[in-house]
């Protein structure tokens, strides 16, 4: 029998070819928008910028300010925001042996949405990014200490501890929403739309670095997801101490999903699309799946982020367009799940 | 070689025991079977021994070796547990189940190797399902994820083996196949294996020692011409029951 080594030839095709599509989608992104940019130039600037060969006194052109200030920072971000949510989806469905579960269900996004939500009504000098960073991180620890009996955290309790803690958290926003004027209602209203408006370099340097640390201890934890989403008795059983395991990569998952959340408001179903299109392309085993659905998930931002701002003449927030998407892939999902579930 | 002495076990806040006062020792190279009715406490023991729960009282060293002692991964390297209710989610292939079993060999952030992969389809080619290797865990029968189980188990490399219940689920035929694999790996790979099981038939047939097990306490132990009475199967599952035969038992019970 031929032996499967752990490479095959279709490995060694797919992550070339994955790499090869978002540094194409990069450059194609770069050039759509309100203001068009074509691509030679990007190229000329780009080239010139790198091998220093501009010349000191030229003047940057409203088209390099477009560039470098604002398209750039934006794509970079929706990438990471992208691989964030899409990563930690693919790791929380593994741990909760779930595949339907999203990177929200432990009360990250509600959580994250009171915070902005009492910032830029009361509070408008803590940042809305802090607030929603900080309330978001609080609602899952707020779920995590409501589900632990006994000094462990049974699976169950802990979805239903966030989908409460979600709920609490919700009538919050909505309480809010009822006591503000007319004008901080209708930013509320827009960040919980979810958008990369706020894109900048500032905001990348401060939620980058932290989403790329994330993102690569949960590659290195790959092949273990495998075994945590055995359950908690066959992990102990195989040699390792599934609570542990299980706490750090909730912790890591919360944490850039609570990163996400607040630098671009709810972005939903993506980190619950995305794990699923790479299932069916590379399979369930982690090894492969994690990676690939990282890598995914940053592309696929990207090309929702790039339709919300180049579709129309106004920017469409992009968690109206991945909701659009999300709801009738979720009923292709469901079709489909009979047979790939069922054993 | 498994040594318990005097292993007593609560659940929780339970006033009752769920072991009671357990002494038994498996010898290497053997098959030592636990018999005993549904809630005797059989799979509780398993998995005290497997170190899955803190017993109270009592010692339990496994090849010498204390095993409060030993971290989670020391345990997998010394014992290898086979549950009794598998349930997989996600569709793996059948060799990245049995690749699973190499954890205990692995550091935190390694994947497997070619050498595990292989001693993967190694394992699978000893219980004989080299060809199902790569095909999808949750599409197979339940023989076959019994099989695949074992193999998970013979990948670990573990000298302990215990399985809970390793043929509830399966046929007459896939039971007897199930249960000659455990004596043909036992004599190849010398190890010391502790199933619990519920035909006495069966246990009869393939195990050296058996462990009669009532109410969390040791009822009757020792090899089959001490254990396979009429008399004692009778106490144990309280109906009457009759063993004919020398050597080979036949075990029936009577009223039927």
């Amino acid at each position: 029998m031929q032996a499967k080594q752990p490479l095959t030839s279709r490995d060694m095709f797919i992550w070339p070819l994955m790499l090869m599509l978002l540094i194409a989608s990069f450059l194609v992104s770069l050039s759509i928008g309100a203001y068009h940019i074509p691509i030679t130039d990007i190229f000329t600037s780009l080239f010139q910028s790198i091998s220093g060969m501009r010349k000191g006194t030229a003047a940057i052109t409203t088209m390099e300010t477009a560039l470098y200030e604002i398209r750039i920072p934006r794509i970079i971000l929706a990438i990471a925001v992208g691989m964030s949510l899409a990563g930690s989806g693919v790791s929380l469905q593994a741990l909760f042996r779930n595949p339907l579960i999203d990177p929200f269900i432990l009360g990250v996004s509600a959580g994250a949405a009171l915070g902005a939500a009492l910032s830029l009504a009361f509070l408008p000098h803590i940042p809305v990014q802090i607030a929603s960073f900080v309330c978001g991180l609080s609602a899952v620890t707020l779920a995590l200490f409501l589900a632990r009996s006994r000094r462990e955290v049974p699976v169950l309790s802990l979805i239903l501890a966030g989908i409460v803690v979600s709920s609490l958290f919700s009538a919050g926003i909505a309480v809010i929403q009822l006591m503000v004027d007319p004008y901080r209602l209708g930013s509320i209203i827009f960040w919980l739309m979810g958008s990369l408006t706020n894109a900048s370099w500032k905001v990348i340097v401060s939620v980058v670095p932290l989403m790329v640390f994330g993102l690569v201890l949960l590659h290195l934890m790959r092949w273990r997801l495998n075994i945590l989403s055995m359950g908690e008795e066959e992990a102990r059983a195989l040699g390792m101490n599934a609570a542990c395991y299980r706490t750090i990569i909730i912790v890591i998952a919360s944490l850039l999903t609570a990163l996400s959340v607040s630098v671009c408001g709810i972005i939903g179903w993506v980190g619950l699309m995305v794990p699923h299109m790479a299932r069916l392309i590379v399979g369930s085993e982690h090894k492969r799946l994690v990676p690939f659905t990282i890598l995914s998930g940053g592309i696929f931002m990207l090309w929702v982020d790039t339709l919300a701002r180049g579709l129309t003449d106004f920017e469409i927030p992009v968690g109206i367009i991945t909701s659009l998407c999300g709801a009738p892939f979720f009923m292709f999902l469901l079709k489909r799940s009979r047979e790939i579930w069922e054993s | 070689m498994i040594e318990v002495n005097q292993l007593s076990f609560y659940y929780n806040e339970s006033e009752v025991p769920s072991l009671d006062n357990v002494t038994m020792t498996v010898q290497k190279g053997t098959v030592t079977t636990i018999l005993g009715p549904n809630g005797s406490g059989k799979t509780t023991l398993l998995k005290c021994l497997a170190g899955f729960y803190k017993t109270q009282t009592g010692e339990i060293s496994i090849n010498g070796r204390n095993l409060t002692t030993l971290s989670s991964v020391q345990r997998s390297r010394l014992i290898s547990y086979m549950p009794q209710n598998h349930h997989t989610v996600f569709p793996y292939r059948v060799v990245d189940i049995v690749l699973m079993g190499r954890s205990c060999h692995l550091s935190l952030f390694a994947a497997p190797r070619k050498k595990d992969y292989d001693l993967a389809l190694d394992a699978l080619k000893t219980v004989g399902i080299g060809r199902l290797s790569q095909r999808i865990y949750t599409k197979l029968s339940g023989g076959e994820k019994q099989l695949v189980l074992i193999a998970r188990s013979l990948a670990q490399e573990s000298p302990v083996m215990f399985m809970d219940e390793p043929i509830s689920h399966l046929d007459y035929k896939n039971q007897i196949t199930v249960l000659r694999l455990i004596r043909t790996i036992l004599s190849e790979h010398k190890l010391t294996i502790l199933i619990t099981l519920h035909d006495p038939n069966m246990a009869a047939a393939f195990s050296d020692e058996i462990v009669l097990f009532k109410n969390g306490k040791i009822l009757r132990k020792g090899n089959i011409a001490e254990t396979i009475t009429s008399g004692t199967l009778t106490e144990l599952y309280e109906i009457k029951i009759t063993v004919s035969g020398e050597g080979k038992k036949m075990i029936q019970p009577l009223d039927v």
